[in-house]
C-alpha cells in the first residue's frame, strides 16, 4: 500500500514559447501512514508534484503505481483514485459553491454514487473532524470567514474518506492562530485516522513542528529527501538555494559559536528549551 | 483543455510588426477587415491571402500556434458553412437525401468560411503582436477625436485593456477550479445536455464569484491609487510613429486599393 512516483517528467505548455518543465524525473515513494512535508519555492515543481499524485496532471513521461497499479493503465479507474488519494488546492475556498455549507461538503460523498444517508453522515463526519461549528452547517458558504470558509473546504474533500490526503500550502493567507489551528487540525487527524498526511508548503516553521519527513523540491527536482533533522542539518546548502532553516535551528548554530555545547539538529521551539536548558545545567555544574 | 484559447493572447517576439506603432496595426485589421468583405472573387482572396501570409511570416508568431485559435470556432464554421450551401436557392449542383447542393450556396459556404477564417486569423494577429497596454494606447489615440462628442474614449480603452488582461487570469482560475472539482469526483465529461448544463455549475458559480471579487479588488486597488480617468493623465511612453510606420501605412492603402481593384474588374 504506498504510492510510487517512477522518473515523473512533466512540461507545461510544450512546443510554445512559454514550454516549462515543471518536473524533471523525480521518483519517490510515499508509504502508508506517513506525515510528509513537500518544501520548495514558488515555481520549484511542488504543486505539480502533488497534482500528480492523483492522476489530475499526467506526467508528460514516467509514471504513478498507487498499491502497484499504475494509474495511467487504460482501464485504470482513476475517478476511484481521486476519492482515495484526496486532494485540497491552494485557496480550497474558491471550490465552494453550494448553497448551504453542508450540501458544499456533500459534493464530493454525492459523486462517489453512495446514498443519502451516507452522504449526510460522511458530510457530518468530516465537518464534525475539521471543527466547523454546528450552528454554521446551512449558512451559505459565502457568508463564512476566510479560516471557517477553509474547514469546510478541507472537509469538502474528507467526506470522500480518502486514504491518502494531500493538502497544498493549507495555511495561505490565514492570520497565525488560523495557521496553527489548521495545522494542529491537520496532526490529530493524522494521529486519530493514521491516514497518510502529504503537507506541501513554502514555510519551513511550518512544517518543521508537524511531519516525519520532508521533501525538498528545487528547480523541478528532489533536492533533499529525510527526517526534519537530516533535512536541517543542510542549512547551508537551503540557503543556497534560498530556503529557511526554522528559527531555533539558527538559534542553536548561533549558541553552539559562542562555545555552548547544545545540540544543533533540534527543530522545534519545544526541544530547543529542553536541549538550553540540559547544556546550562551542565554549564552551572562545571562552573562549581 | 482551456489552455487552448489563443484569442486575445499576446506572444512574445522580436520582429517588425511587434514593433510597428498599435495604431498602424488598428489601422490595418481595420482595412483588412472591410477588404474581406469587400472581396468576393477568387483574385480577390488570393491577393487577401497573400497579404495575410506575409503578415503572419513577419510576425514570427508560430502558425500553429495561430490556427489553435480557430478550433474554438470549428463547429460554427461547419454548421454556418452548412446552412449556406443547403438552403441558398440556385441551380441544383447534387442531391443529398431531402438537401440540395446549389452553385450559388456552394458559393456562399466556400465565402462564409473563408472570411470567417480569415478574419479571426487576421484579427488575432494584431493581439498575438501588440500587449494590451499598447493596445490600449493606440485605441484611445485613434478614437481620440470622438472625445469632442462626449464619447468616453479612455473609458472604453481601458475597460477593453482589463477584459483582456483578464482573459488569461480567468482561463487559468477555470483550470484551476475544474481540477478541485475534480479531485471532488467531479465529471465534466458526462453524456447528455441537462447532465452536462447540471456539471457545470460546481464550475460556474465559483468562477462567477471570483470574478466578482476581483473585479472589487482592481476597483479598490485603483482608487487607493487615485485613478480618476483620463483627464490630464500623462503617458510613461508616449506613441511615436517611426519611418517604418509611414512605409507600413502606404502598404497597407495599397493592399487595400488592390482589393477593390480586383473585385471591380472580376
Amino acid at each position: 500500500m504506498s504510492l510510487i512516483v517512477d522518473k515523473v517528467s512533466y512540461k507545461y505548455s510544450t512546443g510554445t514559447a512559454y514550454e516549462v518543465t515543471a518536473l524533471d524525473e523525480v521518483s519517490l515513494e510515499i508509504k502508508d501512514g506517513e506525515f510528509i512535508g513537500i518544501i520548495g519555492h514558488t515555481g520549484s515543481g511542488k504543486s505539480t508534484l502533488v497534482q500528480h499524485l492523483n492522476g489530475i496532471l499526467k506526467a508528460t513521461s514516467g509514471t504513478v503505481y498507487y498499491n502497484g497499479q499504475d494509474i495511467y493503465d487504460k482501464d485504470y479507474d482513476l475517478k476511484d483514485l481521486r476519492t482515495r488519494v484526496g486532494m485540497v488546492f491552494q485557496y480550497p475556498e474558491h471550490q465552494l459553491f453550494e448553497t448551504t455549507v453542508f450540501e458544499d461538503v456533500e459534493f464530493g460523498p454525492k459523486n462517489q454514487g453512495l446514498d443519502e444517508k451516507e452522504v449526510a453522515e460522511r458530510a457530518y463526519d468530516a465537518l464534525q473532524r475539521v471543527g466547523f461549528p454546528e450552528e454554521y452547517y446551512d449558512q451559505s458558504p459565502f457568508d463564512l470567514s476566510g479560516g471557517q470558509k477553509r474547514r469546510a473546504a478541507i472537509a469538502g474533500v474528507l467526506a470522500m474518506k480518502p486514504s491518502v490526503l494531500i493538502l497544498d500550502e493549507p495555511t495561505a493567507g490565514l492570520d497565525p492562530k488560523g495557521r496553527n489551528e489548521i495545522l494542529d487540525m491537520i496532526r490529530s487527524m493524522h494521529e486519530k485516522s493514521h491516514i497518510t498526511i502529504i503537507l506541501v508548503s513554502h514555510s519551513m516553521e511550518d512544517v518543521a513542528n508537524y511531519v516525519d519527513r520532508i521533501i525538498v523540491m528545487n528547480d523541478a527536482k528532489v533536492f533533499l529527501d529525510g527526517t526534519p533533522k537530516e533535512v536541517f542539518a543542510h542549512s547551508k546548502d537551503l540557503e543556497a538555494i534560498g530556503l529557511a532553516v526554522p528559527e531555533v535551528t539558527y538559534l542553536m548554530l548561533e549558541l553552539k559559536e559562542m562555545g555552548w555545547d547544545v545540540d544543533t539538529t533540534v527543530t522545534t521551539v519545544e526541544e530547543a528549551r529542553k536541549e538550553i536548558l540540559r547544556a546550562y545545567e551542565v554549564k552551572k555544574s562545571a562552573s562549581k | 483543455m482551456f489552455r487552448e484559447i489563443t484569442i486575445g493572447q499576446y506572444y512574445p517576439a522580436d520582429s517588425l510588426l511587434h514593433r510597428l506603432d498599435p495604431r498602424v496595426k488598428l489601422f490595418f485589421t481595420l482595412f483588412y477587415m472591410i477588404g474581406i468583405f469587400v472581396a468576393d472573387n477568387i483574385f480577390a482572396f488570393s491577393l487577401l491571402t497573400v497579404g495575410l501570409f506575409s503578415a503572419v511570416k513577419l510576425s514570427k508568431v508560430p502558425f500553429g500556434y495561430m490556427v489553435k485559435g480557430l478550433q474554438a470556432i470549428i463547429l460554427l464554421l461547419i454548421i454556418a458553412g452548412a446552412f449556406n450551401m443547403f438552403l441558398t436557392p440556385g441551380q441544383t449542383l447534387a442531391t443529398v437525401g431531402p438537401l440540395t447542393i446549389t452553385d450559388v450556396g456552394l458559393k456562399n459556404a466556400g465565402l462564409m468560411t473563408a472570411r470567417m477564417i480569415y478574419l479571426i486569423i487576421g484579427t488575432s494577429l494584431m493581439t498575438l503582436t501588440t500587449t494590451p497596454n499598447r493596445l490600449t494606447d493606440g485605441l484611445e489615440t485613434s478614437l481620440g477625436p470622438l472625445q469632442k462628442l462626449n464619447v468616453p474614449v479612455h473609458e472604453i480603452a481601458l475597460m477593453m485593456s482589463i477584459a483582456l488582461r483578464f482573459i488569461p487570469i480567468l482561463v487559468e482560475e477555470t483550470d484551476k477550479i475544474m481540477k478541485a472539482q475534480m479531485a471532488r469526483g467531479a465529471d465534466f465529461e458526462t453524456k447528455g445536455l441537462v447532465r452536462k448544463a447540471k456539471a457545470m455549475v460546481p464550475l460556474l458559480v465559483p468562477l462567477f464569484v471570483s470574478a466578482f471579487r476581483r473585479a472589487s479588488d482592481l476597483a479598490m486597488a485603483m482608487e487607493a491609487r487615485c485613478y480618476h480617468g483620463g483627464e490630464g493623465r500623462t503617458k510613461m511612453k508616449p506613441l511615436h510613429y517611426s519611418k517604418e510606420d509611414r512605409v507600413a501605412y502606404l502598404l497597407i492603402l495599397l493592399f487595400f486599393a488592390g482589393v477593390v481593384v480586383l473585385r471591380i474588374l472580376f
